[in-house]
């Protein structure tokens, strides 16, 4: 089962636990319609686009709303470090919280004892959390943009906002360098996915492969386009594919998804991630390597 | 005996299960049974890949293929197999922290990759690895869970007094390193 937590930004929105349902535009949560414009409904959108089409069970969420006090960041993790030994999923998908050390250290311990052990995954606060806390070596993958790739590498942030060394080198021909640095501080996961014009996969400090095409310069300025990322991650290693394969597919059919919705730069996150099913119809089997034939034509 | 039900599950959920499915037995026999003929062409296919025998049959539409598994190609390369000899908690010769992170990316590459060697030695600076604090004890115990055996110097471990920290494998002595080493089909110095 995998499992997304992360922070809506609607006021009044309580703690909302459950099943993940697609009605329209929206997402539903028991009964909580919930908006898939940018963020952790992104996410959590584009993993339900994948479970469904690979037949899986469709993901868990715990959110609340958020609006920067910090309130629906405690909540969902003092639910996750509560009830994550109970409901033990085999993925943890983490998303905007608060980053809030203390938590994130508690939350950590939590997951430490679970058995089996979730593979937690991690993007945007709850990612500065962990790093933060010195607890990115938890996280099985971080899926940065450049921008976060540079915090990671830069020992002394303990948030992006206060990057000091990087800030004004992340240009895109320093991604490699500061992969290293990230590695070298201790401060990635073991898997990172760092999102940009080019996608970049590393593992361990080593880049295991880098993805340009097909180019959509137009997803960088549309919002969620780096979080869909992150839930198609989620659920395709939660499909069974090896986490590092899982990457690559997921930056590819990102890409791929931009291309056929013929983006602008007033698309929404929406047309994109509706366009996944003929993405996956058209190159899943393809790209996971896994399978030679289909519909009788013989891949590479 | 386990039984997959991949029918009606898109590509490439039926060549994923059935690789979880063979991953998870040592030898012993998979049916999977899929309802098309592509993806039947697909997991069979796999399977002999990987060095499996295969058997299929059609009844009502169905495929069924029966994949044995036998003992894995390691264990016939010969008495002692591939052996590792790691002597340092880094790889290569420079910057250390470097070094640290190439040695992690080695033995996860290790874990990645087929067939892998019988045996990992750890010698000298190389039982920090093994050892608490080590960042690859869990990419160490997968190689173990996956049947490579992990072997640390045990005249190390007392020289860094870390006899009782050892978190992963055995404690082998100066004999059993020899052993190993010359009963090997092939040795590599990291």
């Amino acid at each position: 089962m995998m499992l997304i937590a992360g922070t809506i930004p609607i006021r009044d929105l309580p703690l909302v636990t459950g099943g993940v349902k697609g009605d329209g535009d929206n997402l539903v949560i028991d009964g909580y319609p919930i908006p898939c414009t940018q963020g952790t409904g992104a996410m959590i959108s584009a993993a339900l686009a994948t479970t469904d089409y690979l037949k899986l069970d469709p993901p868990q969420a715990v959110v609340a709303g958020d609006i920067g006090d910090g309130e629906g960041s405690r909540q969902i993790y003092e639910y996750l470090i509560q009830n994550v030994a109970r409901l033990t999923p085999g993925v943890l998908a983490l998303h905007y919280c608060l980053p809030d050390m203390a938590l994130m250290r508690r939350l950590c311990q939590a997951v430490r004892e679970c058995r089996p052990r979730p593979l937690m995954i991690s993007d945007a606060g709850s990612m500065y959390a962990a790093k933060a806390a010195g607890l990115a070596n938890e996280f099985a993958a971080f899926t940065p943009d450049m921008a976060e790739l540079a915090f990671l590498a830069d020992g002394e942030a303990t948030h992006p906002a206060y990057i000091n060394r990087h800030l004004f080198c992340a240009d895109i021909g320093r991604v490699p360098g500061l992969i290293i640095a990230a590695y070298r501080q201790r401060s990635a996961a073991r898997l990172l996915l760092v999102k940009g014009a080019t996608d970049y996969i590393a593992r361990y400090g080593d880049i295991l492969a880098t993805i340009t095409e097909p180019r959509v310069p137009e997803l960088e300025a549309i919002g969620g386009t780096g979080d869909t990322i992150t839930g198609l991650l989620a659920a395709f290693v939660s499909g069974g594919l090896e986490l590092h394969e899982a990457a690559i597919i997921a930056a590819r059919v990102n890409r791929t998804a931009g291309k056929m919705a013929r983006v602008t730069v007033a698309t929404r996150v929406g047309q994109i991630i509706a366009q996944f099913p003929a993405v996956f119809r058209e190159y899943l089997c393809a790209w996971s390597g896994t399978c030679l034939i289909k519909g009788g034509s013989y891949h590479e | 005996m386990s039984e997959i039900d991949a029918r009606g599950l898109p590509c490439p959920q039926p060549v994923i299960k059935t690789k979880k499915a063979l991953e998870e037995i040592e030898s012993g026999q998979v049916t999977v049974l899929v309802n098309s003929p592509e993806s039947c062409e697909n997991v069979r296919r796999f399977a002999q890949s990987q060095g499996f025998k295969v058997v299929v049959r059609e009844e009502a539409g169905a495929f069924y293929l029966e994949i044995t598994k036998e003992v894995t190609p390691q264990a016939n390369l010969g008495e002692g197999g591939q052996v590792v000899l790691i002597t340092s908690d880094q790889l290569g010769v420079g910057d250390e922290r470097l070094g640290e992170i190439l040695m992690k990316a080695f033995l996860n590459t290790l874990w990645d990759y087929e067939p892998k060697p019988a045996k990992l030695l750890f010698i000298n600076n190389g039982v920090r690895l093994t050892t608490e604090g080590s960042e690859v004890l869990e990419t160490l115990e997968l190689l173990e869970k996956k049947g490579v055996q992990v072997f640390s110097c045990g005249t190390c471990l007392e020289y860094y007094n870390l006899r009782e920290k050892l978190r992963v494998g055995l404690v082998s002595n100066m004999y059993a390193t020899v052993d190993a080493l010359l009963q090997a089909t092939k040795v590599i110095k990291i």
